[in-house]
Order: C-alpha cells, then sequence, then structure tokens
C-alpha cells in the first residue's frame, strides 16, 4: 500500500464524517448574536495579537492568558521587585570590540533550539506617531491618519492632502499592491498616477511632495533534502520538496518617491533592511522602520544566519543592544532615514531578543514592550530608546507588574511616564497604574483596581488619566496625576457596557466606541458609541449614548488608525463588522447617522477587503483595498463619484 | 461568516481526529469561532483568515486534551486510560487514535486542515524536522497497521 493511497483514505474517512449541526454558520451567527460578553475577555487577548505586520506570524500562545477564567493563580510580582531593574541602563555590549569577534557574543547567547521555546508574541496593538503634512495651497478641511501621538506620522493605506487622495489597491489574491493618486474634486475622482508592481507594500506615508512605501518581501530559503530516521525514500523527498515552504525571513524596503508632479511620480531611492516589517514613525522629518529578524543557530561561520543587515552589509556589532540574557532569538533591527536625502540611512541600531509587545512612541522615546510570561509570573519589561534627530540611544529600562492593553494605556507626560497594566492575583484580575520619573525610578503608583476587571481602553490627557475597565458594567475612571508621586483617583462612573476605543471629542467630550452589555446577564447587546462629560473630572457623566443592536464588533475596537475622526468637522466613522458607518454629534440629539454603506468590507465575490473613510470638506470618500473608492455627499447622502482601478 | 463557512468542516474535522469524541470536537469549534470573531477586527490581514483559525482551533483542542489529562488524574486508578468510544469510529478511526496526541495533531492538520509541516512548525512551535519527521512515522505507522488489517482480514 502506498502512503499516498494512507493519506486519501483519511481524507475520505473525513469526507464522510458527519459534521454537527450545532457549528453550521447559521448556528453560529446565531450564537454570535447572542454572545455571552464572558466570553469576551479572551477576544481581546486575541485581538493584540493579529497587528503584526505579518498576520501569518500570529501566534496564539498569548491565547493562554484568558483572564482570570481558569483558575490559573497568577502571583503577583512583588512591588519591591519593581524598582530593581528601574533606571538600570542595558549593557551596550562591545562598544569597542572587533566586530569579526564579537559576533560569537550574540551567537553565544542564541537559544536553542530556535522555535522550541514557548514564546508569548504579544500584540503589536501598535503604538504611534502624528502626520506633519505640509499643506500647500489647500483651502478645504480634510482628514488626516487618525494618530496615538501628535507630531508623530504613522503609515497607512489611505492619505488624503485635501486635494488629493493616495491609496492602496490590491489585487483579489492579495500578490499585487499599487499606490493610485486621485485628484478629488467634490467626489469626481481623476486618476494622475499609479505605481504599480508593489507586491509587498504594507503601508505608506505622504510627506509633502514625498510618498514613502514599506514593502516587505519574504526569502525564501533553499532546502537540502531531508534525511532524518530511516523512512526517506523517493516519494519521501517528494514530500519533502512539497513541504518545505520555509518562509524563514525577509527583508522591508523603503521606497521613497518624488511626487512633486503629481502625474509622474519619480523613484528616487529604495533601501532595504533584513527583517519582516513591524512598524514605522515619522518625527521631524525622518522616517524610523522596525523590522524583525529572526536567528538562528546554524555554524557560527554563517554570519547571515544570526546577524542581521541593513543595505546589505551587516549590522556591527557595535550598533547591537544585547540583554543579559537572551529569552528569544529574534531582533528588533531599527533604521533613520531623513527625508532631506535618502541616499542611505543617517542609523541603524539592533535590539536582540527584544520579545514582544508592542511599541509605544512619544515624541522624544520609543518604548518597546515585552511581555514576559513566565510561569505564574507576568510583567512587563519596558525599554526605552531616545531617537532624536535620527539617533538612536539606549535611555533606560524597567519592568512593571502586568500587561499593557494597548499603547494607549502608555503614556509619557513631562517627564514622567505612565503605564496602566492589568495583572493577576489569586487567580483574580486586578489593575493598577504607575507612574515613573525620567529615570524610569518608581514615582507613585495606584494598585489594587478594579479587582476581576481588566482594562480595556485608555486615554491620557495632561495631567488626567481616564480609563475603562469591565467585567459586567463598565466603570470609567478618572484620576488626577498633578502629582506624580500621589496619584488619585477622582471619578468612577459606573455605565453599561464598556468602551474599547477612546478618543477626545472637542474641549470637555470624551467619545467611546464599545460594546453595549446587559447589566444582569452580561450579555452582548451590540456596539455602543457613548458621549462623556467630562468638564468636572470628578463628576464624568455619559451624555449620550447610541446602541447599534445588529452589530457585535467593530475595527475601531482594534486599529485606531482605522477610526476616521474629526471633532472639529464633527464627523465619527469606522467600520462596524461588514458594513461602514459614519456618524456626527449633535449636543441635543445625540449621534446621528450620516451615512452607512452596506457591505463595504466585503467585494461581489464575498471576499473580505479592509475599508477606510476620509473626508475633503463636505465630501465623503470610503476606499475599498480592491475595489477602490466611493465618493458620498455629506449633505445629500447620495453617492456621487467612484474609481475603480 | 462567509469566511467561516469555508472552513467550518475542516476545522471539524481536525478537531474530531485529534480529540477523537465528536462532542468535544464540536465544542472546541463553537469556542474557536466566538473566540475568532471577537478577535476579528484585528486580524490585519483578512486573507489570513484560514491560518488564524486554524491557531484559535489548535490551541483550544490542546486545551481540551489538558483538561482530559487533568480530569484522568483526578478519577480513581480504574479507567485512567484515554479510552474514546469506539462505537460509531470506523477502522481508520480507531487507528488513528492509536497514533500519539502530538502524531494526532500533526497528521490532522496536514491531512484535514491542508497545512505544510512548515505552517504545522510554526503553530506548534516546534521544529520544523521534527514535525516532519513525526508525520512520517505516524503515516508509515498507520500504513503498516493498516496492511497488517488487510493480512488479517485476508486470512480468516
Amino acid at each position: 500500500m502506498e502512503k499516498k493511497r494512507i493519506l486519501e483514505m483519511l481524507k475520505e474517512d473525513g469526507e464522510n464524517l458527519e459534521i454537527p449541526e450545532g457549528i453550521s454558520p447559521e448556528k453560529i451567527e446565531e450564537k454570535l448574536k447572542r454572545g455571552k460578553t464572558k466570553r469576551r475577555s479572551y477576544g481581546k487577548i486575541l485581538v493584540g495579537l493579529a497587528g503584526a505586520a505579518c498576520a501569518a506570524l500570529v501566534f496564539l500562545g498569548a491565547y493562554q492568558g484568558r483572564l482570570g477564567e481558569e483558575a490559573a493563580q497568577y502571583a503577583y510580582i512583588e512591588e519591591d521587585n519593581l524598582p530593581e531593574s528601574a533606571g538600570e541602563t542595558p549593557e551596550l555590549v562591545l562598544e569597542t570590540a572587533e566586530a569579526s569577534d564579537s559576533y560569537d557574543r550574540v551567537y553565544d547567547m542564541l537559544v536553542e533550539p530556535p522555535g522550541s521555546r514557548e514564546m508569548i508574541k504579544y500584540s503589536q496593538k501598535d503604538v504611534s506617531m502624528g502626520t506633519a503634512v505640509e499643506e500647500d495651497s489647500v483651502s478645504q478641511a480634510h482628514s488626516m491618519t487618525n494618530l496615538r501621538t501628535e507630531g508623530v506620522d504613522e503609515g497607512g493605506i489611505l492619505k488624503n492632502d485635501g486635494k488629493y487622495l493616495y491609496v492602496m489597491q490590491t489585487s483579489k489574491n492579495g500578490r499585487e499592491k499599487s499606490i493610485h493618486i486621485l485628484k478629488a474634486e467634490k467626489g469626481k475622482l481623476t486618476q494622475t498616477a499609479e505605481i504599480k508592481g508593489l507586491k509587498g507594500a504594507v503601508e505608506f506615508y505622504l510627506q509633502g511632495n514625498q510618498l514613502l512605501v514599506l514593502e516587505q518581501e519574504y526569502k525564501e530559503k533553499e532546502e537540502g533534502i531531508y534525511t532524518e530516521g530511516s523512512l526517506i525514500s523517493v516519494e519521501d523527498a517528494a514530500v519533502a520538496a512539497e513541504y518545505a515552504n520555509p518562509v524563514e525571513n525577509g527583508e522591508t524596503i523603503i521606497r521613497v518617491y518624488d511626487i512633486r508632479n503629481r502625474e509622474s511620480p519619480r523613484l528616487l531611492n529604495s533601501l532595504r533592511q533584513d527583517g519582516i516589517y513591524e512598524t514605522s514613525r515619522i518625527q521631524d522629518g525622518i522616517l524610523y522602520t522596525i523590522s524583525r529578524f529572526y536567528a538562528y543557530k546554524g555554524r557560527r561561520e554563517d554570519l547571515a544566519s544570526y546577524v542581521p543587515s541593513v543595505q546589505e552589509k551587516k549590522l556591527p556589532v557595535r550598533c547591537i543592544f544585547l540583554p543579559e540574557e537572551a529569552e528569544d532569538n529574534s531582533y528588533l533591527v531599527i533604521t533613520a532615514l531623513s527625508l532631506q536625502s535618502t541616499e542611505d540611512f543617517i542609523e541603524q541600531k539592533a535590539i536582540f531578543s527584544a520579545g514582544y509587545g508592542g511599541y509605544y512612541v512619544s515624541e522624544k522615546n520609543l518604548y518597546v514592550l515585552k511581555t514576559k510570561m513566565q510561569g505564574e509570573e507576568r510583567e512587563t519589561a519596558v525599554f526605552r530608546y531616545a531617537y532624536q534627530q535620527g539617533k538612536i540611544e539606549e535611555n533606560g529600562k524597567t519592568a512593571v507588574p502586568g500587561m499593557v492593553d494597548d499603547s494607549f494605556s502608555i503614556d509619557e507626560h513631562e517627564g514622567y511616564l505612565r503605564i496602566l497594566t492589568t495583572d493577576w492575583k489569586e487567580g483574580e484580575t486586578v489593575n493598577a497604574l504607575y507612574i515613573l520619573d525620567k529615570d524610569l525610578k518608581p514615582a507613585g503608583r495606584i494598585t489594587g483596581l478594579a479587582k476581576g476587571e481588566q482594562i480595556y481602553s485608555a486615554r491620557f490627557l495632561g495631567d488626567t488619566a481616564y480609563f475603562v475597565t469591565f467585567r459586567q458594567i463598565d466603570p470609567l475612571f478618572t484620576v488626577d496625576l498633578s502629582n506624580p508621586r500621589k496619584p488619585k483617583i477622582t471619578g468612577e462612573l459606573k455605565i453599561t457596557g464598556f468602551s474599547e476605543y477612546l478618543h477626545f471629542y472637542g474641549e470637555n467630550l470624551l467619545l467611546g466606541i464599545g460594546r453595549e452589555s446587559d447589566p444582569a446577564t452580561g450579555e452582548n447587546q451590540g456596539v455602543k458609541l457613548s458621549m462623556f462629560d467630562i468638564s468636572n473630572s470628578s463628576k464624568v457623566k455619559e451624555v449620550k449614548k447610541l446602541v447599534l443592536k445588529d452589530y457585535f464588533y467593530s475595527e475601531a475596537f482594534y486599529d485606531y488608525r482605522k477610526v476616521l475622526i474629526s471633532p472639529a468637522e464633527n464627523i465619527i466613522g469606522f467600520q462596524t463588522e461588514e458594513d461602514y458607518t459614519v456618524y456626527s454629534y449633535d449636543e441635543e440629539k445625540g449621534f446621528i447617522e450620516e451615512l452607512t454603506i452596506k457591505k463595504a468590507a466585503l467585494t461581489k465575490d464575498g471576499e473580505y477587503q479592509e475599508t477606510e473613510g476620509a473626508f475633503i470638506g463636505d465630501c465623503f470618500y470610503l476606499l475599498k483595498v480592491i475595489d477602490g473608492v466611493e465618493a458620498y455627499d455629506l449633505n445629500t447622502k447620495k453617492k456621487i463619484g467612484a474609481w475603480k482601478k | 461568516m462567509e469566511q467561516y463557512a469555508l472552513v467550518y468542516k475542516d476545522l471539524y474535522r481536525v478537531a474530531y481526529y485529534y480529540l477523537g469524541d465528536s462532542h468535544e470536537a464540536e465544542d472546541a469549534v463553537g469556542d474557536t469561532v466566538l473566540a475568532a470573531y471577537e478577535g476579528y477586527g484585528k486580524l490585519r490581514k483578512k486573507e489570513a483568515f484560514r491560518a488564524w483559525i486554524f491557531k484559535i482551533l489548535t490551541i483550544q483542542c490542546k486545551r481540551r486534551m489538558q483538561r482530559f489529562y487533568e480530569n484522568q488524574a483526578a478519577l480513581t486508578e480504574s479507567s485512567a486510560v484515554h479510552e474514546p468510544d469506539y462505537i460509531d469510529k470506523t477502522y481508520i478511526q480507531t487507528l488513528f487514535q492509536g497514533l500519539s496526541e502530538e502524531e494526532r495533531l500533526i497528521v490532522s492538520l496536514m491531512v484535514f486542515g491542508g497545512y505544510k509541516s512548515r505552517e504545522v512548525a510554526d503553530f506548534l512551535q516546534r521544529n520544523h524536522s521534527t514535525v516532519r519527521s513525526k508525520y512520517r512515522r505516524a503515516v508509515a505507522r498507520l500504513k503498516k497497521q493498516l496492511e497488517d488489517g488487510d493480512e488479517k482480514s485476508a486470512q480468516k
């Protein structure tokens, strides 16, 4: 009997298996609509995961972290441990050593065998930076990418300068990508140029007359025929070849285009760095790009297997930050590129064994978070790198107990770093706020907050922190941070449901986008918009709310950059399930539905496609990443134009 | 839902062959899809849905297996062996349950999930060559048992 036949028999057997009714799409859909929010706690952990630049790398080890539901008894990291590492600068190893020898230090540190260790790849719930688009003679109000930190720009698949829309399009199979420059005049869309052949483009930036594309390219490795054990045969060799699909690593490519002439973009330069694209920011005319390079322990002479290259040159060992002990074999490769002269990078560094935990980028520092879950303990290590004028320097490290929800839970303000965490103590969740001084030494803290709940969203505004925890009902906490050594809870508003995303909406308002739930049963009752009046921080009120009963999740929960929001122009847009909806807010009437574009995220064939909204003046534009752009008049609510590749 | 409709049968098959119990498999798939849809919005590349949901399933199944072992340990000494219900099982299914836990997972992911050993290695955080050799050994074992079975029935 041939092995192939066994596989066929198995397959056949599987085909004949009776599939239970209970998991049919119809039944599941019903269940989802009823969706007990009790389950939601997985979701929140899951969601963190997929933000990684490469979804294929998403690993659900993190899933183990179902908060409090299972009997895990997570030891609380003793507070005494907190200051221990604070302020110590990680060792920058071998500053003066000869490069050729010193790679040995890296080699000897490699964890082996690669990949065998339980690693928790926590999410890249991204953290961020702001758009400083140089305005030319633009007169109309228009949308910009929603950013984490004002003044620190972030990439996207849609950029808008008030005259032109710059949009990414993907072929149906996802393999071909292109960027299109569209002149947008009151809903009339005319393409002026197209940049083709961007196979692995992830996102791009618009900076005045430059367009920068971040692209990733996977490297396929040749593999020899595999001979382990005694079972090798011709047939096996064929199987081995078939299964050899080793996407081991990749390269990140930065393409810089001059678009002074919007009709003929000119490629100025392409730059390369090893590693799969993670994230990037632009500040003060400098692009910082982070990629992740996976090292593996081959032969010592084979430097390429464990030393990343930038512009095809091995990174000098003095540019590599080594930890005291390696926990995983990946590097974060960080480069800086001045947009003034794009021939070469002005800086290149790599952090070895950087772990997984996300980023936060303030105006001055890049924070790399590393979530550690060893045994029952959880902690978040915080590594700080100053990144001014293109120089990237180590700038301290510390660790706090618990885990950080996303980049909005960590915030730098006047030299202080404030971090909100959720931790586990005796099988129950517990939340805390830590304030660290300029040397990352503990300044103040509030611990033991909201037992049994976890942090879902947060926003810092100067000396005030707002954050939402949830179990059955949603307390919105307000914390006064004006004395960093003595943070004080000044308010606790309890309402039903909870917010997954918070955004300041004008001077005294805070918008929450989240879920409604039944306070008695915890049952998920739909997507909810809340407006909080924060004029009196001790008496925060939910002044208006709107529940969208037909939906159970929104893209806004997971990626802030997908939220179209402009308090000045009073417009809020986001995708809920497959539809795209646009709202405005009125003090009297509350949330007003301006537009709902049904099935916006589905192609004709029912395939999923990303969407993003933008506006110029009274015109709303919806980008569908496969099907082009549609234009709507916000006054008449009518579709007034469309463009398709 | 469209994306789920395309994969749910394969999800169930993987769960069933791995866990060896239809109720457990059904629950595992149910939990997986609920968890997946909670996190769906964050999945940046929706085209990666299939790979992603299978990862969730893998973890779900492993947790169920773990729970099963824990329950076993808690029970009295008698019946302390994983003795799945053989009723309604085809011959090949019965043989399949004779494979080790990890072999069942690897083979079912590859046969019913349509995964390549490289991807399975990624899922399980195992060395690629380990996964390949386990796969090969498991298939070889099935083959041998099926042949032996054939011989026996031929002798009768």
